[in-house]
Parts: structure tokens; sequence; C-alpha cells
């Protein structure tokens, strides 16, 4: 089934696709976390916002991955950066979701026992609610990373992004080959994105074990 | 801004609509593909769901293809599904029959075996037999979960039958493909604006018919 | 000392109001208890001493000043607050927790670190848990740190929203007994809401009675209200007994003290200084002064200091012999009681209240 040869002389190649794709979805996470952040910290001072907000990612969940990458050509371009906006606009719509239903699932009492003590609206976000609301943004997180693992696949088709490109290569030349290792590799690094997020989560929220 | 006026007028030039490559045929056969393959997967999975959820055998092994399928590469599955097996549409059919399984099988099983546990014991204890109770009380219990799986795979169907169309598959995806082959933005975007708007509204009729359907049931899926 | 005055509360959607012109004054060092059937608006009011919920009209003073137009943030920090849940931070230690109010007003780590100890004292805590997470605590000792974190900044106001109402009845009845306590060392303005009436007569030095529409029923010491119910609501809220309730105001540290005959382990028998009970077994001390048991081997039932009449009451209707012995806080005997004496004190604290 898998001519290892031809894996072995392609080596250097694959483990350069390897890294650009998880280097793409690393980059994502990581900017999107950030925005996630803020637009909840926006959603805290100003609770309007959060309804649009999660209709919004919603509907736009809801669309075909390359039919939105596609609606984001006219502003971005076909390059390596329209692969890592649309890969960070993914992984915003998967944390939003969670964070924002996280938040309405905090315990009331708490956050009732801190105004009474005197806390500012600002302060008890920073200082309570962005510690409590960690669980459901690793939750998030876990099912983010595998989401644009697999979404780097797509990206492949507008030209740009890691191991999609190999499984484009196997499938013009009819070769089974490139299209199971670039399976193969894309599950591997969903399970180490899972094992490490999962890690990292374990040892930032020390207080539920 | 020039690509979105282009695109505009795509939109406004007949023979993109109409035809062998316009957008209704193209359309009609998108449905054909995600419609057919829906109705397979579902008459595949929702037996073999009911009957995991009724002896809450293999759960684990269905919760655990559900999360490797989502972790599979829906494109790649395809690929390798025509490789296989050669390059014409009944491949296709399978990988996305394969594809859409998972997630009516893990909620089927999910709500059955999780049926409210009072009520199904209420139906033993009236002296229903377990096809009975099965009928009667598991299955209406579990319909807010089956419907969510049934929603949750069509939508995936359309993306998915969207990407197939670089396997070659009809549909609107070939819009997209094409286009991007031949240069052609505003058929690109057009395309995906077509495919947007079908999503959006599969979900908000989903949603609709969740609401009315399921108003008295104590928790409905999203 | 806190003023309401002409408070009026709505809910949007009912007709009615939750709290309709009320009007009162708390004391400065007063233990207020607010009792009354559930929806009586106690708790809403309450809550309107420190704006977690804000009056339709009227206005509110907390230390002469009008809660309208003031920095309720600042204010809220010099007021302690507990609710019927714990309601602790659960990523933060006890001692972070306890800590929350210093911090934000900004104390330095050694004057924290002081105050700390301080209320580990205070409430009987543990030292050990200051470095626990809330989730490893028992229902008891999260209230207890629930209570220190609101006392944390010594506040002179405390407000409690039925604090006790979930935990099991032995360990209320102690954390009662150590709220008595506190209040006799800190004399703070307290403000504690309750539904349950024995609770009320217990702890307050007023007790305001209310009912459907925050109405005031009455509003006066237990004692008045015991013998004097002003309307037949006060009266069927009190309930049956009003005397046995009465019991409940009066701690076993208020009765003289009587003895009962006193032997060592050795079976010396120990010096007496007070007059002995009218039965008089003869009990066992160890070497610390401790009580063993009777003479003849059966268990002796011990009391408090602070432990409420009424709680000695029931038990002396069925521990052995008939008497339960009193102990100070080392443990160590400190006097016995029979019913007889209680009865004395029930009817030396009628006569004297006769005529109020």
């Amino acid at each position: 089934m898998i001519d290892w040869h031809w894996a072995l002389d392609n080596s250097g190649m694959i483990v350069d696709l390897t890294l650009q794709h998880l280097q793409m979805v690393l980059l994502s996470l990581v900017i999107g976390t950030v925005i996630t952040g803020f637009l909840l910290l926006l959603s805290v001072l100003w609770p309007a916002v959060s309804g649009p907000l999660i209709t919004l990612s919603g509907v736009l969940f809801t669309i075909p991955s390359l039919a939105l990458f596609i609606l984001l050509l006219p502003w971005t371009g076909l390059s390596m950066t329209t692969s890592v906006i649309g890969l960070t606009l993914y992984s915003l719509l998967i944390l939003l979701r969670n964070v924002l239903a996280g938040m309405q699932k905090l315990p009331t009492e708490v956050l009732e026992s801190a105004r009474a003590l005197g806390y500012t609206r600002f302060r008890r976000f920073t200082d309570i609610e962005l510690f409590l609301i960690l669980p459901a943004l690793f939750a998030g997180l876990r099912i983010a990373s595998v989401t644009l693992v697999g979404l780097v696949i797509v990206t492949a088709l507008i030209g740009q992004g890691g191991l999609g490109q190999l499984m484009i290569l196997g499938f013009n030349q009819n070769f089974l080959t490139p299209i199971l290792v670039s399976l193969a590799l894309s599950l591997v690094l969903s399970l180490l994105f899972d094992l490490v997020i999962t890690r990292v989560g374990y040892h930032l929220t020390g207080w539920t074990h | 801004m020039t690509v979105l006026s282009e695109t505009w007028y795509w939109f406004l030039q007949a023979n993109h609509w109409t035809g062998d490559l316009g957008l209704f045929q193209r359309f009609g056969q998108h449905l054909y593909y995600v419609l057919l393959s829906l109705v397979i997967a579902f008459v595949i999975a929702q037996p073999l769901g009911i009957l995991f959820g009724y002896w809450r055998r293999g759960g684990f092994l269905v919760i655990n293809l559900f999360n490797i399928g989502q972790a599979f590469p829906s494109l790649g599955i395809i690929l390798l599904c025509i490789i296989l097996f050669g390059f014409n549409d009944v491949p296709v059919f399978i990988a996305l029959v394969a594809l859409s399984i998972p997630p009516m099988l893990t909620n089927t099983y999910v709500g059955i075996s999780n049926a409210d546990k009072t009520l199904c014991d209420a139906a033993k204890a009236m002296g229903m037999t377990p096809l009975q109770s099965l009928l009667h009380v598991r299955i209406p219990l579990a319909m807010p979960l089956i419907f969510a799986g049934v929603r949750t795979s069509l939508l995936q169907l359309i993306a998915t039958a969207v990407v197939a169309a670089y396997a070659g598959l009809d549909g609107l995806g070939r819009l997209l493909i094409d286009g991007l082959g031949q240069r052609d933005y505003p058929q690109v975007v057009a395309g995906s604006i077509v495919i947007s708007i079908l999503a959006i509204a599969c979900e908000l009729v989903m949603a609709q018919v969740a609401r009315r359907w399921f108003r008295f049931t104590p928790n409905t899926a999203g | 000392m806190i003023k309401l005055e002409n408070i009026s509360k709505t809910y949007p959607g009912n007709a009615h109001y939750a709290i309709n012109s009320l009007s009162m004054v708390i004391n400065d060092g007063e233990f207020c208890v607010f009792v009354g059937p559930s929806g009586c608006g106690k708790t809403t009011t309450l809550r309107m001493i420190n704006q977690l919920d804000i009056p339709d009209s009227g206005e509110v003073y907390v230390q002469g000043e009008p809660l309208s137009g003031a920095d309720i943030i600042q204010i809220r920090r010099k007021i302690g607050f507990v609710m019927q849940s714990p309601a602790l931070f659960p990523h933060r230690t006890v001692a972070e927790n306890i800590a929350t109010v210093p911090r934000l007003l900004g104390w330095d780590k050694r004057r924290i670190a002081q105050r700390i100890d301080e209320l580990v004292a205070l409430m009987s805590l543990n030292p050990l848990v200051l470095k626990r997470y809330p989730h490893q605590l028992s229902g008891g000792q999260q209230s207890r740190v629930s209570i220190a974190r609101a006392l944390a900044a010594d506040p002179p106001v405390l407000l409690m929203d039925e604090p006790f109402a979930a935990i099991d009845p032995v360990v209320r009845d102690k954390l009662q007994g150590e709220m008595l306590q506190l209040q006799a060392r800190l004399h703070k303005t307290i403000i504690l809401v309750t539904h349950d009436i024995n609770e009320a007569i217990r702890l307050g030095d007023r007790i305001a009675i209310f009912r459907e529409g925050g109405h005031l029923a009455q509003f006066d010491t237990p004692d008045n209200i015991l013998s004097h119910p002003a309307s037949d609501f006060v009266r069927d809220f009190i309930g049956p007994e009003p005397n046995l309730k009465r019991l409940g105001m009066m701690q076993v540290g208020s009765l003289p003290r009587h003895d009962v005959g006193l032997v060592s382990y050795q079976g010396h028998s120990l010096p007496g200084h007070y007059p002995l009970l009218a039965q008089s077994p003869l009990l066992v001390l160890d070497a610390n002064g401790r009580p063993v048991h009777w003479q003849d081997e059966t268990p002796v039932h011990i009391a408090e200091e602070n432990q409420s009449l009424r709680q000695v009451y029931s038990d002396l209707l069925d521990v052995p012999k008939g008497i339960v012995v009193r102990v100070n806080a080392e443990g160590s005997y400190a006097g016995a009681i029979d019913s007889g004496l209680l009865s004395d004190a029930l009817n030396r604290h009628q006569e004297r209240h006769r005529h109020d």
C-alpha cells in the first residue's frame, strides 16, 4: 500500500510540509486565543455584544470552509496570509462559542459575592472570570486544534498549506502513498495538539483537582 | 472591490444560471448527492445507533469513531476512496456516506442510551415489552438528539460535497474548483455566495423545525 | 448606623410591591435579624443595604452616607457580605480568599498575613486549611472561611443572608454559638436574614419580623416580641410554646453555678464550692478536670457555655441522670444543670420582664 521508498526519498519535503502545517495551526490558535480574550472582555463590559457575537459566529461556522475561505479572497488575496487569516477566523468561531457559553455557566453565587465584596466589573473579570473560564477555553482549544489541522487540507486548494499539498500531489499522480502519508501525519498532528493542550490546560487549572 | 462588482455582473448573466453548467443544474446535482448520501447514511446509522444505545454496548467504539472521524480531513478520505476504488461517482458516494454516519450514529446512541431512566423504568413497570418501550418511550425521548445528529450530518454533507468537487464530483463545488483552476474569480466568489446561502438556509430551517417540534421536550440539543 | 427611608421596590411583571414604603433604623453595634416567611422581602431589603439590589424609591443611608450617588464600590469594601452558599473563589486558596478585600484595599503583604492569622484564631480555623482549595473543605469549614473573608478588612457592618441554612443542624448550632461569641468581642453592626424564628431569637438583639410586601410586622427585642406579639400574624409566626422559645435567648453561661458531687479517677472526693443540685450523683473527673463519666460508668452529657438553653432543655429530657454538665472552653468541668435549675432561671427571667 505505502511506497516506503518514496516516503524516504521525499522525507525532506514531508517534514517541511508537516512543520508548515504545524506552524499555521499554532499561529492561528495563538492569535485566535488573544482575539477571543479581547472579544470576551468586550462582551463583559458591553453585554449587548455577546448575543450578536454568538449569532454571527454560528452563521459563519455553518458556511462550508472552502466557501468561507474564498469569501475572504477579495480582501486578503491568495497567499499564506489568507490561510492564516481563515484559520484564525475558524479558531475564533470555535473558541468564542465555547467561551461565551462557558461564561453563562459560571457559578453565579461566586460572581455575586465578588460583587458584594467590592470588586469593580473590570477587576472581577481579570481576577475571577478569566480564571474560571479557562476550562471552557481549553476544551475549545482542543476542538479548534483538531478542526484546524483538518482545515489546512482545504487551504491547500487555495494554493498554500502544509500537508494538503501531499494530498493534491498524490491525487494528481494517482499515487496512494502521499495521500496516506498526509492522512497519517495529520492524525498524528491532531493527537499531538490534543495531548499538549490537555497537559497545559491541566497545569493551568490546578484548583480543579 | 472590483472582484465584488465583477461577481455581481457574473450573477447577472443568464447563461450562468441555466444550461448544463449553470447554477440551477449545479444546485440540483449538489442536492442529489447530499440527500442521497444522507438517506443511505441514515438507513445505516439509525438502526445501529438504536441497537447500540439500547444495549449500551459499543459506546466506547462509537464515541471514538466519532472523534477519529472528526480528526480526518474529509477530502483526504474522498481522495483515498477514489484512488482505491476508481475515478467515478461511486467511491465518492462511499466516502460521503461514511463521513456522515458518525454524527448520526453518535447522537442516536447517546440519545437512546441516556434516555431518562425514570421514564424507562415506568414503561417497564407498566408491562411494555422491550420493543414497545423502545418505540413508545426511548425513541421519542431521544428525538431531539437524533434530529441534532441528522442536522449535523446534513450540514457536514453540504460542505464535504463542495470539497469533493476537487475529486471530480459535480455540484456547486464545481464552480469553486473550476473557477480556481481557470482563475475565474467572479465565478469562484459567486459560487461561494450561493453555497453560503444554501448552508445558512438549511441551518435556519433545521433550527426552526427543531424549535417547533421539540418545544416541549426538556433538553433540546443545539 | 443604617437607615432605610421609605424604601419601595417592585419587580417587573409583578403587580404587587415586593417592598412598600419600608422605613427602619438599625443602630451601631446591634445584631439585627430579619425574619419572615418566603417572599416577604427580607432578603431583598438586606441586599439593598449594599446595593446589590436598588430600591425604586426611597433612600438607604449607611453610616450617614446616602447610597445613591455614592461610590458604591468603596462602600461595599467596608461592608462584609456572607451568602447562603459559601461562594468561595474556587481558583484561589483559602488564604487568598480571605485576603480578597484587603488586597483590593491595597494592604501590604505583612499586614494581610497578620490579619489572616487573627482571623484563623477568631473563626477557629485549622491553619492547615489556609493552603487548601475550597472544594477540599467541608461545608462547615467553608462557611467559616466565608465569614472570615467577610470580616477580613474589619468592616463595621456585616450582612448575612441565611448563612447557616445549608449547614447540618449540629454544625449550625455550633456556628450560631460562635457567632454570638464573635459579636461579643467585635461589636459590629450585623444584619442577618433567616427564616428560622429560633435562630432569630437566639442571635438577635432586635428582630425585624417581615410579612408579604416587605411590611414590618414587628421590630423589637426578642423578649418583647415573645411577651407582647404585635399582631396575630406575629403570634402565628412565633409559633407555639413561646416560653420554650424564650429559652433560646438564654445561654448556659447565664445560669448560676451549681455543682454535683465530684470524685477523681482514683476515687478521691474533690472539693466543690457551689450549691449542689437536688439530686447529685457523683461525677468522675480526670487529671485535667475534665468530666469522664458518672461514677456508675454511665456516660455524661456536656454543654459549652454558649449553648442555648433551648437545646439544654430538650437534652435534659433524655440524658442520663437528667443532668447536663457544663464545661468551659478548655473542656474542664464548670458546673451542672438540671431541669429544676432551668425552670427557676426561666421564672426569674419572666419575672424581670413581666412589666415591660
